[in-house]
């Protein structure tokens, strides 16, 4: 508060540059700083889960077996899979743009609980650690799910370590979770009620309830298959009595919503990206408001439908099916409401926006392709095969990454103070979405004419399309590590970033970039709604601009 | 600092600068109740009510013991939260947060038992659902 | 109903203002919405402690309903009256609990000590109590695993035969004639599986405990020597719902672990 801000903004103390001494960034309480120790962390681990998948490409490059044998490719589909579920797409925007962001967007200091807030970075560390530790000393064959009983009696011992890997970093998700809820609740500034808040803090909200509801069971489900490997209590084991559907149902009560987990906050961030590159309010706000909370509360009734082939009661089955169905309406809702916001909209295709409108379309094509699976019947046939594998991935990376690249470009000026180079995003993202759906389209063929998922070796007939895919990823790779490249050539070299390069409204972009150490110098008061774009009310807002210290006015259009 | 516009913060001024001490007797008063169902659990588990009642009427009311002791449960559980954890004064935010854990988890059993049920796994009907003679 | 609002009426004790001692952390613009948001983040933190016991009591339900008359005969081996101590024990922590967020709350730090001091006790006796009756289960080689063998030793032994099961009595043709089955009819994974449901659910409420403890003697320590964390009470407060929330796990545990069996005086 004591801060000055009428230094040139070169020399502005920021968040950046107020101490550069390690300790200051392992001990840091500042959520924008815990923020980039998570992009760091989590990048790393995007990386990481992509070599393992590279290698399975390559291995599905021919119908033989003659890369890898099939025990080390179970590993490497394996590693891909916790990889990028736990350690990369739960917490990817949340814990980094959401822990950057939802403070400067409510008007707040910092989130309710700093100091939680940086446990849970070293949670999700250590979590990493274990999960690591097991990929090195012999690897994990069980698959993303651990089904039981293989997990529990049959596989080897790393699955144990990975468990408790997974569970500490579901620690770290709990702790994420509780934070923004107590955050979203509490902390925000005068005058910014639920209904002028920005679609992304919805999102968060959405997610965060999900995390906190959901996260647990799966905690309390892992832990009981690592007792059942200690002592053999027999809960998930059918030779002891147990069921191991019962293990399906209680993971999959997790896991499908941690599909949400995933999804939502993308959801928010397109949905702020469709405000900023067309100038206009978003169309439907309260729909896509509500259409989040009823995705959180929606998502948690239909884990079912991944039972659908075992022995679940085709009762269950119906109800699952149905609500499956169900489910698709919010995320609908959005996706019309995004459409109708683009409509007669200036729409300006910087980078953000192209990923934004490859979200649109991806999520779209994974969303239908969601509803032929929540059709009982038809799941029967598509159960298991590479139709599965490119629907999820239509929704996790055409959907969940491409928000997610789409939100780091977007908020890469106020989170560095740098420009990335605009030539080479657009480059990047058309390369990633040529990339991306020659990867997968071919999987929903191969999935409909029944090649099933996990195995290393295939009949001739599916070599095309197989190579087709193969041929995809290594073009999605490319379009992956030019930004790693771009975004880190910028850190230096980029174009110095004013407090609002996308002419955007939102109360992050009216603090400085990067924004100080303490966010606002004065907490603002909120006398307007969200997204407002309005021209007449140009001069009111050019006037609150100018009573912002530190921010350069004339900058509304 | 700044001022707090009433419609942000959904309340919290009213509380600010008051804070609820409940009285010492209120705290005994629960806790004698809280002794008090736990020995009727306890009786009700050793006095069979179920044998009890068939023998007098010829009316089997199945698991009429778990049902009483998990009700009992239940009011304990409700008195604990309600005055020891101090939900009763709590804010509306808290009573939200205080309710929602129980109730998904009563969600999550439902869910997950409609299917044994289904399945007819569940070797009787569970407990209460049915009076047989 | 109209005394009780009374009574809470007079309970209104205000105590001293709290703005000019409870400290702002900046992050807070003032101490209302700093002690609420510690309260609403602690109650949504026990959601997901409800949702994990919630895990082990979804395998109870499912097992309990699947081997009726199994978990009926194996949770007589339980001792319930070592259950019921313990209930007891747990209770009057739980009070002296709410007594020393009173203190806390008052300001009164001597009171706020023993309170949380009697609370660490009880703590110890259950643990205790747990401690005797987890080495009497390894001693009859009721805990799952290869040394898992279930054999009857309880007072279960002396149980009439028109008593105890009357559970199960019309549940499968098999067992009618009432009594309970000759020990040699349990399947013993059956068996298994309560005593691993017992195991983990109690286990698991036993790190609660022991993690209470440390919670407990930490703020008690800062309480003692800290004059400016005295002066806040949430952090106790928070130890508090902590503690009760535990409490009521064990309520539930109660009944379910060790009365199902029909137990003896
Ligand atoms: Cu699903």
């Amino acid at each position: 508060m004591d801060v000055t801000t009428t230094e040139p903004s070169s020399a502005r103390k920021n968040y950046l540059n107020w101490d550069h001494s390690w300790q200051s960034w392992l001990f840091t309480l500042d959520h924008k700083r815990i923020g980039i120790l998570y992009l760091i962390s989590i990048s790393a681990m995007f990386f990481l889960g992509a070599v393992a998948i590279s290698l399975v490409r390559v291995e599905l490059a021919t119908p033989r077996g003659d890369l890898v044998e099939s025990e080390t490719y179970n590993k490497l589909f394996s590693a891909h899979g916790i990889i990028m579920v736990f350690f990369f797409l739960v917490p990817s925007i949340p814990a980094t743009l959401g822990n950057f962001l939802i403070p400067l967007m409510i008007g707040a200091r910092d989130l309710a609980f700093p100091r939680l807030n940086l446990l849970s970075w070293y949670l999700f560390t250590i979590g990493g650690g274990f999960a690591m530790t097991a990929f090195i000393t012999g690897g994990v064959d069980t698959g993303w799910y651990f089904y039981t009983p293989y997990s529990s009696t049959y596989s080897n011992n790393q699955v144990a370590l990975t468990i408790i890997g997974v569970f500490i970093a579901g620690f770290s998700s709990i702790a994420t979770g509780v934070n923004f809820i107590v955050t979203i609740h509490k902390m925000r500034a005068p005058g910014l009620t639920w209904f002028r808040l920005p679609l992304f803090i919805w999102a968060h909200y959405a997610t965060s309830v999900i995390i906190v509801l959901g996260t647990p069971v799966v905690a309390i489900t892992l832990l009981l298959v690592l007792l059942e490997r200690a002592f053999r209590i027999g809960v998930f084991d059918p030779a002891l009595g147990g069921d191991p559907i019962l293990f399906q149902h209680m993971f999959w009560f997790y896991s499908h919503p941690a599909v949400y987990i995933m999804i939502l906050p993308s959801m928010g961030v397109i949905s702020e990206l469709m405000a900023a590159f067309t100038k206009k309010r978003v169309f439907g706000y309260s729909f896509i408001a509500f259409s989040s909370i009823a995705i959180a509360l929606l998502g948690f009734l239909v884990w079912g439908h991944h039972l659908f082939t075992t022995g679940q009661s085709m009762y269950a089955g119906m109800v699952f099916s149905v609500l499956s169905f169900l489910v698709a309406v919010p995320s609908a809702i959005k996706v019309f409401n995004w459409t109708a916001t683009i409509y007669k909209g200036q729409v300006e295709f910087t980078a953000p926006m192209l990923y934004a409108l490859g979200f649109i379309g991806l999520f779209t094509i994974g969303g239908l392709t969601g509803l032929f699976l929540a059709a009982m019947a038809v799941d029967i046939h598509l159960h298991d095969t590479y139709f599965i594998v490119a629907h999820f991935h239509y929704i996790m990376v055409g959907g969940a990454l491409f928000g997610y690249l789409g939100g780091l470009h977007y908020w890469w000026p106020k989170i560095t103070g740098r420009m990335y180079p605009e030539g080479w995003a657009k480059l990047a993202a058309g390369i990633t979405f040529v990339g991306f759906n020659l990867t997968f389209f071919p999987q929903f063929i191969l999935g409909q004419m029944g090649m099933p998922r996990r195995y290393h070796f295939y009949p001739e007939e599916w070599q095309a399309l197989n190579v087709l895919s193969s041929a995809g990823a290594s073009i999605l790779g490319l379009g992956y590590a030019i930004p790693l490249f771009y975004f880190l050539w910028s850190l230096r070299y980029g174009k110095l970033a004013d407090a609002n390069p996308w002419r955007a409204v939102g109360l992050e972009w009216r603090v400085p970039s990067p924004p100080p150490a303490h966010n606002f110098d004065e907490i603002p008061i909120v006398v307007w709604e969200a997204y407002e774009f309005v021209p007449e009310d140009a001069d009111e807002a050019e006037q609150d601009r100018e009573a912002m210290p530190g921010v350069p006015a004339g900058g509304h259009e | 600092m700044a001022h707090h516009a009433a419609s942000a913060h959904n309340g919290h001024h009213a509380e600010m600068h008051e804070h609820h001490v409940m009285d010492v007797a209120v705290y005994w008063k629960v806790f004698l109740a809280l002794m008090f169902f736990l020995i009727l659990t306890v009786a009700a588990a050793i006095f069979d009510l179920q044998v009890i009642i068939q023998k007098a009427t010829g009316l089997n009311i199945r698991g009429l013991n778990i049902m009483i002791m998990l009700t009992i449960a239940v009011i304990k559980a409700t008195l604990v939260v309600m005055y020891f954890m101090h939900v009763k004064d709590g804010t509306r935010l808290t009573w939200i947060w205080a309710a929602a854990g129980f109730v998904w988890l009563l969600l999550m059993f439902a869910m997950i038992m409609s299917d044994y049920i289904a399945r007819g796994e569940v070797e009787q009907a569970p407990p209460g659902w049915e009076q047989i003679h | 109903m109209s005394v009780q609002v009374k009574q809470r009426r007079r309970g209104h004790v205000e105590p001293r203002p709290e703005g000019a001692v409870q400290e702002v952390a900046h992050q807070f613009e003032d101490i209302g919405q700093q002690n609420e948001s510690y309260i609403v983040g602690m109650w949504s933190f026990l959601v997901t402690e409800i949702m994990f016991f919630g895990g082990i009591f979804m395998t109870y339900i499912v097992y309990r309903t699947k081997y009726p008359q199994t978990f009926t005969i194996a949770s007589g081996e339980l001792d319930w009256k070592a259950g019921f101590l313990n209930t007891l024990i747990l209770l009057t922590s739980s009070l002296s609990m709410a007594f020393a967020v009173r203190n806390a709350q008052l300001g009164k730090r001597w009171r706020t000590l023993l309170c949380l001091g009697i609370t660490i006790l009880c703590a110890f006796g259950f643990l205790g109590v747990k401690t005797v009756e987890y080495s009497t289960k390894w001693a009859h080689h009721l805990v799952p695993g290869p040394n898992f063998h279930f054999s009857r030793h309880g007072g279960e032994q002396a149980a009439p035969a028109d008593r105890g099961t009357s559970f199960v009595e019309d549940a499968s043709p098999e067992t009618s004639g009432g009594g309970a089955k000759p020990e040699g009819e349990i399947p013993q994974h059956e068996a298994q599986l309560f005593f691993g449901l017992y195991f983990a659910s109690t286990g698991l409420h036993g790190v609660h405990v022991i993690i209470g403890i440390i919670l407990l003697a930490y703020w008690g320590g800062l309480v003692q020597f800290n004059a400016r964390a005295a002066r806040d009470f949430i952090p106790i407060e928070m130890v508090g719902l902590y503690w009760h929330f535990v409490d009521i796990v064990w309520i539930f545990l109660y009944p379910l672990l060790y009365l199902i069996g029909s137990p003896k005086l």
